[in-house]
């Protein structure tokens, strides 16, 4: 019996995740006969089941549903918005009750009359025959596996078996899975520990052939348990329609919601971690980029506000994009707050740029809807919608054009388990730090006249910038084996808000994938652990917390210190400025590019570029596409960083150096369309248009 | 049905564990130390793939001043809030039941004495203080409060 119960409630809990869905989108298009009898079958299983366990609460709530929705197939009623709402009123109330029944607690004497009520309502007012050809229904769905069909005047349209074939599953508790995915771990270190000792003892071709054999199997196992633990993003993206239709109506908007999940596959836990940020920026698109139908007309646009949710996957990384066509965000109302809530002074808020602006909105105790609506305001505001992103190491962009629309992009890392890293030694011990922070990796001499100590704190000269210092051993008190004279090994870290400072160690140890675990609160108190992973060998190695890190060496700016770009920008503001992409080619030239026509920055491997006729081609996500701004030798890099274009349908993608900055220029006037001055210094801009027309021949010569 | 615990030298002094609370006994392999963790976090060390903190129970204590003990590289692992931890001991010996107790100490206990034990228990080899694991792990009282 309790399995049995078990069985149920879990399919309870399945079901309801895809069945808000099914019913919001019947609702736009009542015509899909499919999507409605999903939400009727599950209805009516649930009613069944109730009966079966004695649940008369449910069971009578369930019922009451099913009886509207046989209605609405059997179009002796019109959906309204008030019926779909008790539905999914009911949805809601049934979601509950399971979770009091899985929680293994009486259910609470109530009668749901309220929203039996709200079910029946209108039910019987047609036409006054149907009233009694509804009763009839309760009768016959009550007894009847196949409910409603025979008193249906269209029979195809109740099919009495399922249409869609399930997928057949096993539910598996996670602790299962965990504990094998760490058997595995520790065959894998039981795996490493053998190899050295074959390596050291055996010679046997065999022996080792064998080993090798089973070393194989091994890698492959887990990464087909590392599979497991995914999860598609569907099942988070599942409950957003309804969210937004409940948002849109409350709010007396319309919003049309496009999910794109792309396929994506995502660990489970870090489903769970995304799943109320993600929400809190539906709801802020919503609340605050969507306009009211009038004021979208007023503003020429379609009454339908337009949400567009999607999920890329890119390397190890998972993308998340929200766009909206809404309002956008004010940004000159982000910064009057900001100066009324004193974060910044009048002076600063002049001298910052568009994007730093933007990013107020991640600042602390921000919101800027004249008045706090039951959606958005919840107390939850974006810095802690940052806070957590960036806690799994993920990144929050938002880009705004007022009076367009909103842009923001989640980037998370696959898995939270997994994570490529680096491992270095400072102080004589190891530790690691997950690789995506790591811009790159440099070699400074002692006699290098790039090493400065200036107000306290010590720099060095990277490409012509200063870029402030700090050595590992001496955030984490520790005695470093290095003289002042040896040379130094830097890593230059990149913090997601865009801060970056050189990490100074001894040795870098490796790169490789570990599995970092959480950490006892002890040490994360500290701030400057995340976890514990082990080497190879299995020896304990700490993983650091690296923005933990930069905040105690003084090195993350505050919105003070960041502002320090663009003074331009404050004083041209009554001009149109645009954001553009400032970056160095491989020949040496300084070439801007304007932000809004890249489509994607890529970091690829070399080895994905292949020289072709007169140019290069490179593969990303599965499509081929010219490369250009590569010299006829190619540089020697393992990994290029490209821009990607997409013009008139074509993908082309541009190699660079290294970026420079990002700064915002005016449009140029007149005849000089290709130079634009930065920092009263003129540059080349480059276009993306012009750019295909170089290489198209590339293409069609291939071809 | 008495209560086990298993005795374990600490701070040159034979303790009480209930056994219930402990997960295994280890010996501790490499003992990697974690800079600017909390004084009584000795390191860590990893038990097949688990990584897990290793507890000086001696710092624990707050006996600072520690005479030279002869640690034999055994450690309780417990588990606390889903981590576990391995407390570093000078000796294990014998898992005993405890015939009486734990009674309350009549004098007042110095260093992190007071806040680690549970009072003393009668077992049949004589009295020992009976000690909260968890306690040593959350480590000096002042100390915690000071990170």
């Amino acid at each position: 019996m309790d399995e049995l119960l078990g069985e149920f409630v879990a399919e309870c809990h399945d079901l309801l995740e895809t069945l808000a869905v099914e019913m919001v989108e019947w609702e736009r298009d009542p015509s899909d006969q499919q999507r409605l009898d999903t939400v009727f079958r599950f209805f009516h299983t649930v009613k069944g089941n109730c009966g079966f366990f004695d649940f008369p609460r449910l069971e009578k709530l369930s019922h009451a549903a099913e009886d509207l929705l046989s209605d609405f197939r059997a179009d002796r009623r019109k959906p309204d918005r008030a019926a779909v709402d008790a539905v999914l009123a009911t949805i809601d109330k049934i979601r509950e009750l399971v979770g009091i029944i899985d929680a293994g607690q009486p259910l609470p004497e109530d009668d749901d009359a309220e929203l039996i009520a709200a079910l029946r309502s209108e039910g019987e007012a047609p036409v006054a025959e149907d009233g009694e050809a509804s009763d009839e229904v309760i009768e016959d769905t009550a007894e009847e596996p196949a409910p409603a069909a025979e008193t249906t005047p269209k029979k195809d349209a109740a099919p009495s078996t399922p249409v869609t074939q399930q997928q057949r599953t096993i539910r598996l508790p996670v602790e299962l899975l965990d504990r094998v995915m760490s058997g595995v771990s520790d065959m894998a270190l039981a795996r490493n520990e053998l190899n050295r000792m074959i390596a050291m003892q055996v010679d046997d071709p065999q022996v080792q052939a064998t080993f090798s054999r089973l070393s194989t199997l091994l890698d492959e196992m887990r990464d087909a348990i590392q599979r497991i633990r995914m999860q598609r993003v569907d099942t988070l993206f599942a409950s957003f329609p309804r969210l937004v239709r409940d948002l849109s109506h409350e709010l007396g908007k319309q919003v049309m919601v496009e999910l794109e999940s792309g396929d994506v596959e995502l660990d489970r836990e870090l489903i769970e971690v995304i799943r109320d940020p993600l929400m809190h920026l539906l709801r802020n698109a919503v609340d605050h980029g969507i306009e009211s139908p009038a004021e979208r007309l007023e503003a020429g646009k379609r009454e339908i506000g337009m949400l567009h949710v999607s999920a890329r996957q890119t390397g190890s990384e998972i993308r998340i994009g929200i766009v909206d066509d809404g309002r956008g965000i004010d940004t000159e109302k982000l910064v009057e707050k900001a100066i009324a809530k004193g974060i910044i002074t009048a002076e600063e808020a002049e001298m910052m740029s568009e994007r730093d602006k933007t990013a107020l909105i991640c600042e602390p105790g921000f919101s800027t809807a004249e008045k706090v609506t039951s959606i958005s305001g919840r107390g939850v505001g974006m810095d802690v919608v940052r806070a957590n992103i960036e806690n799994i190491g993920g990144s929050l962009v938002i880009d705004t054009s007022p009076g367009s629309g909103t842009r923001m992009m989640l980037n998370v890392p696959m898995t939270l388990s997994i994570v490529p890293a680096i491992t270095v030694r400072s102080g004589g011990r190891p530790f690691a730090l997950p690789r995506s922070y790591v811009q790159e990796i440099v070699r400074v001499n002692a006699d290098d006249s790039g090493r400065a100590r200036m107000g306290g704190r010590d720099f060095i000269t990277l490409d012509d910038k200063r870029m402030p210092c700090v050595e590992l051993a001496d955030i984490l008190e520790m005695d470093s084996d290095l003289s002042e004279l040896d040379e130094r090994l830097f890593l230059i870290v990149r913090l997601v808000g865009g801060d970056a400072f050189a990490l100074g160690v001894e040795e870098i140890v490796g790169l490789g994938e570990l599995v970092i675990k959480p950490v006892a609160p002890m040490l994360q108190k500290t701030g400057f652990y995340v976890g514990i992973t082990q080497m190879d060998d299995g020896s304990p190695v700490m993983a650091l917390d690296v923005s933990g890190i930069a905040r105690d060496a003084g090195m993350i700016g505050d919105v003070k210190k960041r502002v320090r770009v663009s003074e331009e920008a404050g004083k041209e503001r009554a001009e149109v400025l645009h954001k553009g992409l400032l970056f160095e080619q491989f020949d040496g030239a300084m070439r801007l590019v304007a932000m809004d026509s890249i489509h994607r920055i890529e970091r690829v491997a070399s080895s994905q570029i292949t020289p072709v006729d007169n140019g290069y081609r490179v593969a990303i996500d599965g499509s081929v596409m010219p490369v250009g701004g590569l010299l006829d030798e190619m540089p020697g890099r393992k990994r290029l960083e490209l821009l990607h274009f997409h013009v008139g349908g074509r993908s082309i993608a541009h190699a660079f150096a290294r970026m420079i900055d990002i700064v915002e220029f005016k449009a140029p006037t007149g005849g000089e369309r290709d130079v634009v001055l930065v920092d009263e210094k003129p540059v080349r801009q480059l276009h993306p248009e012009q750019m295909a027309d170089g290489l198209t021949a590339v293409v069609e010569l291939e071809s | 049905m008495a209560e086990m615990v298993l005795i374990v030298t600490m701070a040159g002094e034979k303790v009480a564990v209930r056994t219930t609370l402990i997960t295994t006994v280890i010996q501790l392999a490499t003992v990697c130390p974690v800079p600017r963790a909390p004084e009584h976090v000795a390191g860590i060390t990893a038990l097949r793939s688990r990584g897990m903190l290793v507890i000086d129970c001696r710092v624990s204590l707050g006996e600072n001043e520690v005479a030279e003990c002869s640690v034999d590289n055994h450690a309780v692992v417990i588990e606390m809030e889903g981590h576990a931890y391995a407390l570093a001991v000078d000796g294990v010996h014998d898992v005993s039941e405890i015939i009486s107790g734990p009674a309350p100490v009549q004098v007042s206990l110095p260093g992190n004495w007071k806040n680690a034990s549970e009072g003393m228990v009668e077992l049949p080899t004589g009295s020992a203080m009976l000690v909260d694991p968890f306690r040593l792990i959350a480590g000096p009282v002042q100390e915690v409060d000071a990170a």
